[in-house]
C-alpha cells in the first residue's frame, strides 16, 4: 500500500470530493482534520461510499449497498493481487513509496 | 478407605501425602489432556482449514473437533479428580493434626489410649475417707457420659476428667475422618465416564454436576482463598503469588469464580471461561425450558465464534465472563485487553439479555468498534459488557418509565469494579480507557460515575440512544465535559424527551401512547432520567449521526435508528466518530452543533 503523506491527503481528498459531486453524491459528512480527514456520502441509489484516513495516513475506500438483508457470501476465489496478511492480527501499514504522493512523508 | 471400620490406628498412620502424590498425577494427566487440546485447537485444526477444503476435510475437523472435545472432558475431569484427592488429604491432614494431639496429651499423662479409642488413667487424687489416691479407671469417648453421676461423697479422680476429654477427642476426630472418608468416596466414585470412546451431551451435562459436587466438598480447601471482597487490584496480587499449581486447581474446579473475577489478567480469565462455557452448555442441556433454549442458543453462537479461525486483520476474542444468573452474564473482548493501549467497554441497554440477538448484534457492535480503533492506532480493544440485569420489556420505551434507575445503580457498581479490574491488568503506562454507554446501559454507565470512586481510569465517555443518563451536565460525569460524547438520531425515540416521544407515539401508535404524568418540561430538554445528554444544556460533545430510518416505516413501527450508532455499513461516520474517541483521538473529532 502507498504512503500518502499528510500534505497529499488534502489534495487526494479533493480529487475524489470533485467526482462524488459531479455524479450528484450526496455528502454527508466531512472530517476536516489534517491527520484524519474523512469523506461520507451516499449516492442517488443509496450507496454509502466514504474515503477516510486511519493511522500512518492508510487511507480506507469502503462501498456499502443499501438493503441488502443478512446472507452468507462465499469468500471471493480470486487471487489477491497483494499479500493476504494470513494469520496477521493487525495488517501493516502503508509502506510504498510515491514520488507524488508520499511527497513530504516521513 | 472404605471396608472396615476406621480406627484411630488407621487414622494416625494414614500416609496423607500418598493422597497428594495421586493427585499430582492426575493433574499431570489433566495438563496432557489440556496440552493435546490446544494443540489441535492451535496447530491441526487451523492448519488443516487453512490447506484443505472438500468433504474429506470437513469431515476430519469435525472428528478433530469431537478429539479436542473429549481432551477437554478429559482435562476437567481429571483436574476435578486431582483437587477431590488434595481436599480429602487436607481435611484428613487436620483431623490427624487433632488425633496427634491427643495422643500427645494421652503419653504426657501416661494415660494408655486403647486400640478401640478407650482410655485408661492411673490412680491419683486423695480419697475423702482414707486420703490414698483414689484408684485409675478406663473411659471410652463419645458414649453416654455419666450415668452415675458422681456424688457429692466420692471424691473424683482428677484423671478422670482428662482421659474423658482425650477420649472424647479420639473419637471425634475418627468419627469426623469417617465422615470425610464417606463424603469423598461419594464424590470419586461420581467422576467416572462413561464406556468408549464418545462424550456425548449427557456427559457433559454430568461434568457440570461433578464440577458442582467437588466444589461443595473442596470449599474449606480452596474456596475460602479467593479474596471475593478485595479490590481488584488485591485480587490481582492474590493471583500473582499463587503457585502453578494452586492456580491450576482454581481453574479446573472454580472455572467461573475466576473467570468472572475482576483483576483476574484476561488471558486467565478466558481460559476459566471457555471451560465453563462448555460446562454451562453442558448444564443447560439437561434442561428442557424456554430460558435455557434461549440461553444456550446465545452460549452457542458465543462458542461458535470463538472456535471460528480469525482472518488476517480479525482482532482476537477473550471471554472475559459467562454465567446463567440473571438474565444472564456475557464478557467479551476483541483484542486483549491487558496489552493494549486503549480499551473501551460497551453497556448495553433496554432489552438485552443472554440470547442470541445479544451473541450477534452485541458482540457485533464491541467488534466493530475495536475494528474502527485500529484503523486509528492498532493497539486498541473493545469489550461487550453484560455484566447486569437490563430492563426487559416487549415495549422498550414504556419500560423506561417502569424500571427507573434501580438497575442502573446495581449495574453500575458492578461496571465500576470491571472498569478497576482493566485498570488493575493492564500493563502499559499510559493506557486509554473508554466506557460506552448504549440506551439504558448509558444510565448504567452514569450511575458508575456517581460512585464514591467514580469511574477511575475512564478517560472519555461515548453515550448513544441515551434516554439520559442520571446527571444534567456532562462534567458532573466526572471526565470532563470536553470528554463526553453523545451520538443521538433524529429518529431515535429512546433519545427523545418524554413529552416530544408522547405525541410521537401517539400519533404513530394510536393507542400505544400513554401519558407520563409529572415528566414534561418547559424547556423540552429533559430526557428520562436528567437533561437531554444531546441537549445544549447537558455540555457535552455532539457527533454527526445519520437521522437513521424513521419511527413509521414500511414494516411498521420501527426502532432500528435506535441501533446503527456502531454500524460501519449502516452509519459509517458515527462508527467512525466513536472509533476516534476510542482510540484517543478525540481532539481529531469534528463535531457537529449540538440540538
Amino acid at each position: 500500500m502507498t504512503v500518502i503523506s499528510g500534505d497529499r491527503r488534502g489534495s487526494f481528498l479533493g480529487v475524489v470530493d470533485r467526482y462524488w459531486r459531479e455524479s450528484d453524491y450526496e455528502i454527508k459528512t466531512i472530517n476536516n482534520d489534517g491527520d484524519f480527514p474523512a469523506i461520507y456520502a451516499q449516492t442517488k441509489r443509496g450507496f454509502g461510499v466514504s474515503l477516510s484516513f486511519g493511522g500512518e495516513g492508510q487511507a480506507f475506500f469502503e462501498v456499502d449497498s443499501p438493503c441488502v438483508e443478512k446472507s452468507d457470501v462465499a469468500d471471493s476465489t480470486t487471487k489477491p493481487t497483494a499479500p493476504s496478511y494470513e494469520g496477521m492480527e493487525n495488517i501493516p501499514r502503508p509502506h510504498l513509496r510515491s514520488d507524488f504522493w508520499s511527497a513530504g512523508a516521513p | 478407605m472404605s471396608g472396615p471400620a476406621l480406627t484411630w490406628a488407621k487414622l494416625r498412620d494414614l500416609k496423607c501425602a500418598e493422597l497428594e502424590g495421586a493427585a499430582d498425577g492426575w493433574g499431570r494427566a489433566s495438563n496432557r489432556a489440556d496440552f493435546a487440546r490446544d494443540r489441535i485447537e492451535q496447530q491441526l485444526l487451523n492448519g488443516l482449514r487453512e490447506s484443505e477444503q472438500g468433504e474429506a476435510a470437513d469431515a476430519a475437523v469435525g472428528r478433530l473437533r469431537q478429539l479436542s472435545r473429549n481432551f477437554q472432558y478429559i482435562y476437567t475431569e481429571c483436574g476435578l479428580l486431582r483437587t477431590t484427592l488434595n481436599s480429602l488429604a487436607h481435611e484428613m491432614r487436620a483431623q490427624q493434626r487433632l488425633l496427634a494431639e491427643a495422643l500427645e496429651d494421652a503419653a504426657a499423662l501416661r494415660f494408655t489410649v486403647h486400640a478401640d479409642g478407650s482410655v485408661t488413667y492411673p490412680a491419683a487424687g486423695e480419697g475423702l475417707a482414707d486420703g490414698k489416691p483414689v484408684v485409675g479407671g478406663t473411659t471410652s469417648g463419645g458414649g453416654v457420659p455419666g450415668l452415675a453421676a458422681p456424688s457429692g461423697l466420692v471424691a473424683p479422680n482428677p484423671n478422670a476428667a482428662k482421659a474423658q476429654d482425650i477420649a472424647d477427642r479420639v473419637v471425634k476426630a475418627v468419627r469426623t475422618a469417617a465422615e470425610i472418608d464417606w463424603r469423598y468416596a461419594r464424590i470419586l466414585r461420581r467422576l467416572k465416564a462413561e464406556e468408549g470412546l464418545k462424550v456425548p451431551d449427557s456427559t457433559w451435562t454430568d461434568a457440570a454436576g461433578d464440577a458442582a459436587a467437588v466444589r461443595g466438598a473442596a470449599r474449606g480447601y480452596l474456596k475460602d482463598g479467593i479474596p471475593l471482597d478485595a479490590s481488584p487490584a488485591e485480587r490481582g496480587a492474590w493471583w500473582a503469588g499463587l503457585t502453578r499449581e494452586q492456580r491450576e486447581e482454581y481453574l479446573a474446579v472454580y472455572p467461573d469464580q475466576i473467570g468472572n473475577l475482576d483483576g483476574i489478567p484476561a488471558l486467565v480469565r478466558d481460559a476459566a471461561n471457555r471451560d465453563n462455557l462448555q460446562l454451562l452448555i453442558g448444564k443447560l442441556e439437561g434442561r428442557g425450558d424456554e430460558v435455557s433454549a434461549t440461553r444456550l442458543a446465545a452460549l452457542r453462537e458465543i462458542d461458535r465464534q470463538l472456535q471460528a479461525v480469525p482472518r488476517p486483520g480479525d482482532p482476537p476474542m477473550y471471554l472475559l465472563g459467562i454465567g446463567d444468573q440473571g438474565n444472564g452474564r456475557a464478557i467479551v473482548a476483541y483484542g486483549n485487553p491487558d496489552t493494549s493501549r486503549n480499551v473501551a467497554a460497551y453497556v448495553p441497554g433496554l432489552n438485552t439479555s443472554l440470547d442470541k440477538d445479544f451473541a450477534e448484534s452485541d458482540l457485533k457492535r464491541a467488534r466493530d468498534t475495536a475494528m474502527g480503533a485500529r484503523k486509528y492506532d492498532s493497539s486498541s480493544a473493545s469489550i461487550a459488557w453484560l455484566g447486569y440485569d437490563a430492563p426487559q420489556a416487549w415495549d422498550g420505551v414504556d419500560s423506561l418509565a417502569v424500571m427507573g434507575g434501580e438497575r442502573a445503580e446495581k449495574g453500575g457498581r458492578a461496571f465500576g469494579e470491571f472498569i478497576s479490574g482493566l485498570v488493575a491488568t493492564n500493563e502499559r503506562s499510559d493506557p486509554h480507557m473508554t466506557a460506552i454507554g448504549h440506551s439504558y446501559g448509558s444510565r448504567t454507565v452514569g450511575a458508575a460515575t456517581q460512585q464514591s470512586e467514580g469511574l477511575s481510569g475512564v478517560d472519555d465517555i461515548v453515550l448513544v440512544g441515551s434516554p439520559g443518563v442520571g446527571v444534567d451536565r456532562a462534567e458532573d460525569l466526572g471526565v470532563g465535559g470536553r470528554h463526553v460524547f453523545v451520538g443521538a438520531a433524529e429518529n431515535d425515540m429512546v433519545t427523545k424527551t418524554p413529552s416530544a416521544l408522547q405525541g410521537n407515539m401517539t400519533a404513530a401508535a394510536g393507542p400505544v401512547g400513554y401519558v407520563v404524568g409529572g415528566m414534561v418540561d418547559q424547556g423540552d430538554d429533559d430526557a428520562w432520567f436528567g437533561k437531554d445528554p444531546a441537549s445544549h444544556a447537558f455540555g457535552a460533545r455532539r457527533f454527526s449521526v445519520s437521522e437513521g430510518p424513521s419511527l413509521l416505516s414500511r414494516g411498521g413501527l420501527s426502532f432500528d435508528a435506535h441501533s446503527q450508532y456502531f454500524d460501519p455499513v449502516k452509519d459509517p461516520s458515527s462508527a467512525d466518530s466513536i472509533a476516534l474517541v476510542v482510540s484517543g483521538n478525540a481532539h481529531k473529532l469534528k463535531m457537529e452543533e449540538p440540538r
